[in-house]
């Protein structure tokens, strides 16, 4: 094994987690390598760097602000909340306008339900038909000779007639 | 833990107490500033409570089936500290700080690390601070999910198929990535060294 093919393998096998193989085969290069024993001393060094960072504790006012929240949570944990509410929560915009949509919706239909109803094309012939039905024929010629008494009928008219009369005479 | 998942409060206490200070530790070897820290500590077990009923205990007639109980709690406490990293790194890419030029030793976290001073011996206590600050800044130069996987190794020395399960990655990833990430703390720790014999 050369070193290059070794380094790599340093930190694996610093953890042990190389096969029983691949183990003998560094260990058998580092009895013959400084650089490569002295690159694993290294390792072996910052690891217990690492270790050495002071551990911490649970301050104890922490651990009651915990349980505290943790109360406070259990209680919605055990009645949760219903679909609608989470579903509220977690689309709050989704919900908003879904019901933005509804109110719309319901305002259009309410304004429809004021506005005059359409009425269809047979609807409208039907009921032509029978307003027709009810009007008089002769009511249009009295209202016409009602409208045009006999001073407004012009006396060329009345000539006319006359002429009209005599020249019936004659040929008789 | 089947207590607590039945909702015993007293029970979720103990659960705190007995795995508590690990997530706590692992989460500050992560984050510097304390208030996030005890902040995502909360929210850990906060979610963990929340999501008991999702969890699967392992019976020793499942033998490898599921993670453990702190695997599963490392797992939540990871997810919310390598987010709180991304957001902040986030953050910072077009926040002012990020203009201001960074003099060489500077670590990429700017807080400072306050140790918690439970040393005996005063002249110890200087010394492991100095080893302390140089330490953390060495993994603060890592990227998130490296140096969280380092920490997982190293501090609270879990072997590689269990931080695979608590990251969600593979096996090879694991070992590659710490393999890696031991070399950037090695050359940044030098760095520093070579700094402080310049100066």
């Amino acid at each position: 094994m050369t070193c290059r093919h070794c380094q790599p393998l340093l930190s694996p096998y610093l953890d042990r987690a190389l096969s029983s193989e691949e183990h003998q085969k560094v260990l058998s290069h580092l009895t013959q390598c400084l650089t490569c024993t002295k690159q694993l001393q290294q390792l072996e060094e910052n690891r217990q760097l690492i270790r050495m960072l002071p551990a911490v504790e649970i301050p104890q006012e922490l651990e009651a602000r915990l349980l505290s929240k943790v109360q406070s949570r259990q209680s919605t944990i055990r009645h949760p909340p219903s679909a609608i509410h989470r579903w509220w929560h977690e689309w709050p915009m989704l919900s908003f306008g879904t019901v933005a949509t509804c109110a719309a919706s319901l305002l259009f239909y309410f304004a429809m339900m004021q506005a005059p109803s359409k009425v269809s094309a047979e609807e409208v012939v039907s009921s032509m038909d029978q307003l027709i039905g009810t009007l008089d024929p002769d009511e249009g010629e009295r209202a016409i000779a009602e409208e045009t008494p006999d001073e407004a009928i012009p006396e060329w008219s009345n000539e006319i007639e006359s002429d009209l009369f005599e020249n019936e005479n004659e040929q008789d | 833990m089947l207590r607590a998942k039945a909702g015993e409060q007293e029970a979720f206490g103990v659960l705190v107490q007995r795995h508590g200070k690990a997530v706590l530790n692992l989460i500050d070897k992560m984050i510097r500033d304390r208030t996030i820290v005890e902040d995502l500590w909360q929210e850990t077990f906060v979610r963990a409570l929340e999501n008991l009923h999702t969890y699967e205990p392992r019976t020793p007639t499942d033998g490898e089936k599921g993670p453990s109980f702190v695997s599963w709690l490392y797992r939540i406490a990871s997810n919310l500290t390598l987010d709180e990293l991304r957001r902040r790194g986030r953050w910072r890419m077009f926040s002012w700080s990020s203009l201001k030029p960074r003099r060489s030793n500077e670590s990429e976290s700017d807080e400072e690390y306050d140790p918690p001073a439970d040393q005996p011996d005063a002249v110890a206590l200087l010394a492991s601070r100095e080893d302390i600050h140089r330490v953390r800044a060495a993994l603060d130069s890592l990227a998130p999910e490296w140096r969280m996987m380092l920490v997982m190794r190293e501090y609270q020395d879990l072997p590689y198929e269990e931080i695979a399960a608590i990251l969600n990655v593979p096996i090879g990833t694991v070992r590659s990535r710490i393999a890696r990430a031991r070399e950037q703390l090695r050359q940044a720790l030098e760095k520093q060294l070579s700094w402080r014999a310049v100066g």
